[in-house]
């Protein structure tokens, strides 16, 4: 694992956030995400927050790897995507509303546009793979991008986020608060190890820290935080993720 | 990797015979647009999905995506394919790998026009069943009693072809000994008004790789098969995948095609195959002014004349489900030798270099290019066939 990337209520990039994961003082707050700098101008204004969320922990991640970015096959992972995007076409085509679909949220309604972006932002070629499985996110995401960086031997750029989806939606799918987290998982090289593997049957109890649980449980890519608590304090342990019929497991050890 | 069991249900309809029927007959599945006609232009319909019923037990999936799943995964014998792979293999080592690019987003149009005088969605809008991405996953895992890893792959009009690389992927690490790929997406009014806010439908009948092509008929499919290291010695095969990014703009394809370049090669350098052994490509052919010039561009810089053309014209452009349908149709088109040619045009796009077929053509082919290039710049790219 060469770098790591976090962006949540609170948790604004992960210098600032390594005390809090570490077990120190955890105040939420509002935490917009960065205009995205790598994007043009005319680029940038149609991006909304989830874009916005996405790319800036890619763009750290990247940034810390010390790889280029344009080298970097990706993995995002979302439960829902865009949601106020997709909200807000559906908005649209409700009967009595004399409203047509605005071309460029079209556009941006796609599971992939976070990637897409990101390949504008970089001028990358590397392919970029788009993933969801609603509160096995996490775990599909990390499993698929461990998979393609042990089969193809090549560094990948993981993106995992999710975003409140907006009313009426939100009732049906909450989603506590915004939060995202990038990895950069390499077949070798510096960093810690990180072992993956689909386990049957349920996975083991445990969470995060206490001050950290209602994240963790209203985001399903906060799923990743008992792993970041471990990177946070460089400690070596286990945190499964649930996934579906049976879970993923996950070990991470330090040098 | 083996496709076994290769199924699909298109507009072309259920099962494999109707599509090897329709193509043979050059027979299009394409009808004036009465699902949306606000948006006007021509679709491909799968007709009785409104009649069709998810089984006891699974109705919180009912929407009209897992609908045309749930047919799709009936035809052919596919679920019986299933259930002996399960002995073979057990159920936890067989993952669910899918593609779609709307899942049952129809379920929450049709929620957001029953709300109540709040602005709340009835009680019986199920989010997380209908409209989630990985709905489609779900569903086929629960229908086909599977207990592997699932994940739903949504890479617009590229996610069912993405999603053969990741099930590939998750085999080759060791994950999963098989994997049920393919995908669904169906019709909807997001996608209809999305692409005539684009301007992109085509007021007739798409006319792929024509001079005169107007733009893109939405259509709509499903479509399975069972991916494994080992199968019978006629299953079609996954000979090489290839994949990349336009880097371009989120809906207009890079202007000389660069990234669906990029991805042919790949996909030729995965097969360890030279250019000459590809017998015929299966466009992307949306039928569009832009896409079509620059695939164009990019097939004739990479395969030169190979003949090619695009079947969009029979099935319309099923989106994220596109890869699938037409895996199937490469098969189709091994298994009786012969090359589809593009339907409902009488020439080729005079400019265009590459070779393009407007009528079928026999010959014994072995190996098939299938591209599909979506929303955000995304390009996957397949070699299909026998070695």
């Amino acid at each position: 694992m060469q770098a790591v990337s976090i962006w949540g209520p609170g948790l604004e990039g992960w210098a600032a956030s390594v005390p809090i994961l570490a077990g120190g003082a955890y105040v939420p707050r509002a935490s917009p995400p960065p205009a995205p700098a790598l994007l043009p101008a005319n680029e940038r204004r149609r991006t909304g927050s989830v874009v916005r969320l996405a790319l800036a922990v890619a763009t750290e991640a990247a940034a810390a790897s010390g790889l280029d970015p344009i080298s970097l096959r990706s993995v995002f992972g979302s439960a829902n995507g865009d949601g106020p995007v997709v909200g807000a076409i559906l908005d649209a085509l409700a009967p009595g509303v004399p409203r047509v679909v605005s071309p460029t949220q079209f556009s941006n309604s796609v599971h992939n546009a976070a990637a897409g972006y990101w390949s504008i932002a970089t001028g990358g070629a590397q392919p970029a793979d788009c993933v969801g499985a609603g509160d096995a996110t996490w775990a599909a995401a990390l499993l698929a991008a461990v998979v393609e960086v042990t089969t193809m031997q090549v560094p990948v750029l993981l993106v995992v986020y999710d975003h409140p989806l907006p009313p009426p939606l939100d009732v049906n799918r909450p989603i506590s608060a915004p939060f995202a987290v990038a990895l950069v998982l390499a077949p070798g090289g510096p960093g810690p190890a990180l072992d993956v593997a689909y386990v049957a049957g349920p996975a083991p109890a445990g969470d995060p820290d206490p001050a950290l649980q209602s994240l963790a449980h209203g985001n399903p890519a906060a799923q990743s935080l008992r792993l970041l608590q471990y990177l946070a304090r460089r400690t070596d342990g286990d945190c499964p993720a649930a996934y579906g019929a049976g879970h993923l497991a996950v070990r991470v050890a330090h040098d | 990797m083996h496709l076994t069991g290769l199924t699909a249900t298109s507009a072309l309809g259920v099962g494999m015979a109707a599509h090897r029927a329709a193509l043979h007959a050059r027979r299009s599945g394409l009808r004036a647009n009465d699902f949306e006609p606000l948006t006007q232009g021509w679709i491909g319909r799968v007709d009785g999905i409104e009649a069709h019923r998810l089984p006891p037990g699974l109705q919180a999936y009912d929407c009209r995506n897992n609908r045309l799943a749930d047919m799709a995964l009936r035809a052919d014998g596919f679920m019986e394919i299933v259930a002996r792979a399960v002995a073979r293999y057990g159920a936890g080592r067989i993952a669910v790998v899918l593609g779609t690019s709307t899942s049952g987003v129809g379920a929450a149009e049709d929620a957001y026009r029953d709300r109540d005088a709040l602005g709340a969605l009835p009680a019986g809008f199920d989010f997380r069943c209908t409209q989630d991405i990985a709905s489609v996953g779900m569903y086929v895992q629960a229908m086909l009693g599977l207990a592997g890893p699932v994940s739903v792959v949504s890479t617009a009009c590229a996610s069912s072809l993405r999603a053969m690389l990741d099930a590939r992927a998750l085999i080759r690490a060791g994950v999963c000994d098989a994997a049920i790929v393919g995908g669904a997406d169906t019709l909807c009014r997001m996608t209809l008004n999305g692409f005539a806010a684009l301007e992109l439908i085509s007021p007739t009948p798409t006319r792929p790789c024509s001079a005169d092509r107007t733009g893109i008929s939405i259509g709509e499919a499903a479509g399975f098969a069972l991916m494994e290291a080992d199968s019978a010695a006629d299953a079609l095969q996954l000979l090489g995948v290839g994949a990349s990014s336009d880097g371009y703009h989120m809906s207009s394809p890079h202007p000389e095609g660069a990234g669906a370049g990029a991805a042919m090669r790949q996909a030729l350098h995965d097969a360890s195959a030279e250019p000459g052994q590809v017998d015929w490509i299966n466009l992307h052919g949306t039928g569009t002014r832009a896409n079509d010039a620059a695939e164009d561009l990019a097939v004739s810089t990479v395969l030169g004349t190979t003949p090619a053309s695009s079947t969009k014209g029979f099935t319309g452009h099923t989106l994220g489900a596109c890869g699938i349908l037409e895996a199937a149709i490469a098969q189709i088109c091994i298994q009786d030798g012969f090359m589809a040619g593009c339907l409902g045009i009488d020439a080729p796009d005079a400019s265009f270099r590459s070779h393009i077929l407007t009528s079928n053509i026999p010959a014994p082919i072995r190996r098939v290019l299938s591209n599909a290039f979506g929303f955000g710049g995304i390009n996957c790219s397949v070699l299909l066939g026998h070695k």
